[in-house]
């Protein structure tokens, strides 16, 4: 909980800057890019997959794809500590869910929604939520395809 | 929990009205069925406590009935309790006791008043004058059935209560006793008051009468208010809960313990047996004591409807 | 003459007992007559997950109003702790009780059970609105339907579905299919077969509601005394 205070000040501040300032004529022009997508370690390669443009790219929270990611190392010849995230990803699930439980505690969660409660470490977060898209789309979802996307797992048929 | 909002509550006060004055009115035609016949025989009309008990009787359960159509979702289509019947339906047989009721009523009504409507009458319609006289021939069969009936409407208005299941505390044997019993102290409470008001002498033969079945009748209604709550207690489960939610603490513990038992039934009966024994018996008595019994019972039928939904089984 | 009116008074007051206590005998042995089909419903809470595919498919087929619900998936938990936390789900709809308390204090008949299906209804014309059957149902799941102003509940889509010939929404709707539909009286049907392979309950049986609704335990989560 103390951490989301501690971001949500300057979070909402920098927001609110963001929204005034694509008012202002100078600013239309140059839109402005988060820090995080000028880490010249990842995107270089990764221009086309790897931009952030979600909640967590924002400049107040300060993060680097490493936060998540993990360090570079080898990486792409040889050996490295990075994970992706998704069902199709190498790292396993727990691996992956530890990574968003560095910031986010597992009680806040459940009191988000109980069915993180039910997957744990047991299914990805990448299966509902996805980070990197302005907006992730498990927000403001309808009671309908919330519906679906757990018979689209669950399925005895 | 809130005393008036909370889960599962279907009915609201409107019913509780409803259920207070379907039992004063039967509770007050008793008592002027009872002065009739052992006190004032057929001068009863010139009575104020029966002018009262004969304006109550038909008032009350015309303003119930209306409060209770007023209350369906539907209103328009309350005629459709009348044309279908259901015969387990406590609701169903109960208007039709109720239907049956005020015919008779009106009935006793007539024979009782018929001095002065025929003098108003002035032998002007003949009809009117042997259809009167046939009626009262009938006298002693209406007043029977009327009796039978108000009786009937008393306890209906417990039974309708107690068929419900789902609540234990509702659903209990003693509630139809309960509710006949304060119905008919509400219906003697109704008509001293009304009586007093419509300027009966207060220390008359009809307050004698009254006031002297009024005190068994309080006794009655405290055993009976015991024997509901210990029974629901020494049940266990749900009941329990229900009785400890109802009398404990919190807003329908106090109108239980001061509405109820201190206002409604210590104080009636404090000042009855005082008036018995002092034989002092003034307008401001009779009115604050009949006074007393009213709101106790109003507030019974409040505190029974709301604290009974509390509990589910 | 005081006798004789004494006398019939006594013999009015011993038949309006007599006729009471008759409906009221008549009315707890009775049992419809059973020529037509008992249809019934097993949820299976062991195979439920609590993605409410089965309330929002009920309430898309049968037109129910936002604000109120047919069915709902009652949720309790968690139980445990994370990561190893579970939830019970249990349904909450329509008992179709046998002997149904709804139509028993239904004063005009609108409450009825039907003698071909068994199943519990609601007839919305004859219903006046008294809210009688709600306050009576010991598992609170009747309501008045906001547009009808009638009551309303699960009818295992009567009207709808099983007219098609198809099962009721929620069943069909339901990925794991913990819900299973069908006819008591037929040996063969999958409901008998199921309900013959697990130890199943019914909710507050003590109260002689007799439902037809069969819910097998979930297992999981803590033992509450």
């Amino acid at each position: 909980m103390s951490r989301i205070d501690k971001f949500a000040a300057p979070l909402l501040a920098s927001m609110l800057m963001l929204v005034l300032g694509s008012f202002s004529p100078a600013a239309v022009a140059a839109k402005v890019e988060f820090k995080i997508n000028q880490n010249k370690q990842c995107i270089m390669c990764h221009k086309r997959n790897g931009k952030m443009f979600g909640l967590h790219a924002n400049d107040a929270l300060d993060l680097t794809c490493q936060n998540c990611h993990g360090e570079k190392a080898g990486h792409p010849r040889k050996a490295s500590e990075l994970i992706g995230f998704g069902a199709k990803s190498v790292a396993k699930s727990d691996v992956q869910t530890a990574a968003c439980l560095q910031c986010h505690d597992v009680e806040t969660l459940s009191q988000a929604d109980w069915t993180h409660d039910v997957h744990s470490n047991k299914v990805n977060c990448a299966s509902c939520h996805q980070l990197h898209p302005e907006i992730d789309p498990i927000i403001g979802v309808t009671a309908l395809d919330r519906s679906e996307m757990c018979s689209g797992c669950h399925s005895a048929k | 929990m809130s005393p008036f909002h909370f889960d599962g509550l279907v009915w609201h006060w409107p019913i509780a009205i409803y259920l207070f004055l379907a039992g004063v009115s039967a509770g007050a035609i008793s008592f002027a069925i009872l002065l009739k016949h052992f006190k004032l025989g057929k001068d009863a009309y010139k009575s104020g406590f029966i002018q009262a008990a004969c304006l109550i009787a038909p008032l009350a359960v015309f303003a119930g009935l209306g409060i209770l159509v007023l209350d369906l979702t539907k209103p328009f289509d309350f005629w459709k309790i009348l044309v279908f019947y259901n015969g387990t339906s406590v609701m169903s047989v109960g208007v039709a006791v109720l239907m049956v009721y005020q015919l008779i009523l009106f009935a006793w009504l007539i024979c009782v008043f018929k001095e002065p409507v025929l003098n108003w009458c002035n032998g002007r319609w003949p009809l009117v004058t042997r259809l009167l006289n046939a009626l009262v021939k009938h006298e002693p069969s209406i007043s029977g059935f009327l009796t039978i009936f108000a009786l009937s409407l008393g306890a209906y208005t417990g039974f309708l209560l107690s068929a419900l299941t789902t609540f234990p505390m509702l659903n209990n044997p003693v509630l139809p006793l309960l509710f006949l019993i304060s119905g008919l102290s509400s219906g003697a409470a109704g008509t001293l008051l009304g009586g007093v008001l419509l300027k009966g002498d207060p220390d008359g033969k009809e307050v004698h009468f009254i006031h002297n079945i009024e005190i068994p009748i309080i006794l009655v209604e405290m055993v009976l208010l015991f024997t509901f709550f210990t029974g629901l207690i020494l049940s266990g489960g749900q009941s329990k809960v229900a009785a400890i939610t109802a009398i404990g603490e919190g807003f329908w513990g106090w109108v239980f313990w001061g509405g109820i038992v201190v206002l409604g039934l210590s104080l009636p009966l404090a000042f009855n047996l005082f008036m018995k024994t002092s034989s002092k018996r003034k307008f401001s008595y009779v009115a604050i004591t009949a006074s007393c019994s009213l709101v106790g019972v109003l507030l019974l039928r409040n505190f029974i409807l709301y604290t009974g939904q509390m509990t589910v089984a | 003459m005081k006798n004789s009116r004494r006398l019939f008074l006594k013999s009015a007051c011993a038949v309006v007992v007599a006729a009471s206590g008759y409906t009221i005998a008549k009315s707890s042995t009775e049992s419809v007559e059973i020529n037509g089909k008992k249809y019934a419903l097993v949820h299976d809470e062991t195979k439920c997950i609590g993605c409410d595919a089965c309330s929002i498919a009920c309430r898309e087929v049968n037109q129910v109003p936002e604000g109120v619900s047919r069915l709902e998936i009652e949720r309790e938990g968690p139980y445990g702790e994370y990561p190893e936390q579970y939830f019970r789900f249990t349904r909450k709809s329509c008992q179709q009780c046998e002997d149904s308390p709804c139509v028993k204090v239904c004063p005009t008949g609108a409450a009825y059970k039907d003698p071909e299906t068994g199943i519990v209804s609601v007839d919305s014309w004859k219903c006046v609105g008294c809210q009688y059957c709600i306050a009576a149902c010991p598992y609170q799941v009747r309501f008045i339907n906001p547009v009808t102003h009638a009551a309303d509940k699960c009818d295992f889509c009567k009207e709808t579905r099983l007219k098609e010939g198809k099962q009721p929404a929620c069943v069909s709707a339901c990925p794991t299919q913990a819900l299973t539909f069908g006819d008591l009286k037929d040996p063969d049907s999958n409901i008998v077969k199921v309900l013959k392979s697990a130890p199943n309950y019914r909710s507050k049986t003590e109260l002689g509601t007799r439902p037809k609704v069969f819910r097998i335990a979930s297992q999981e989560g803590d033992i509450t005394l």
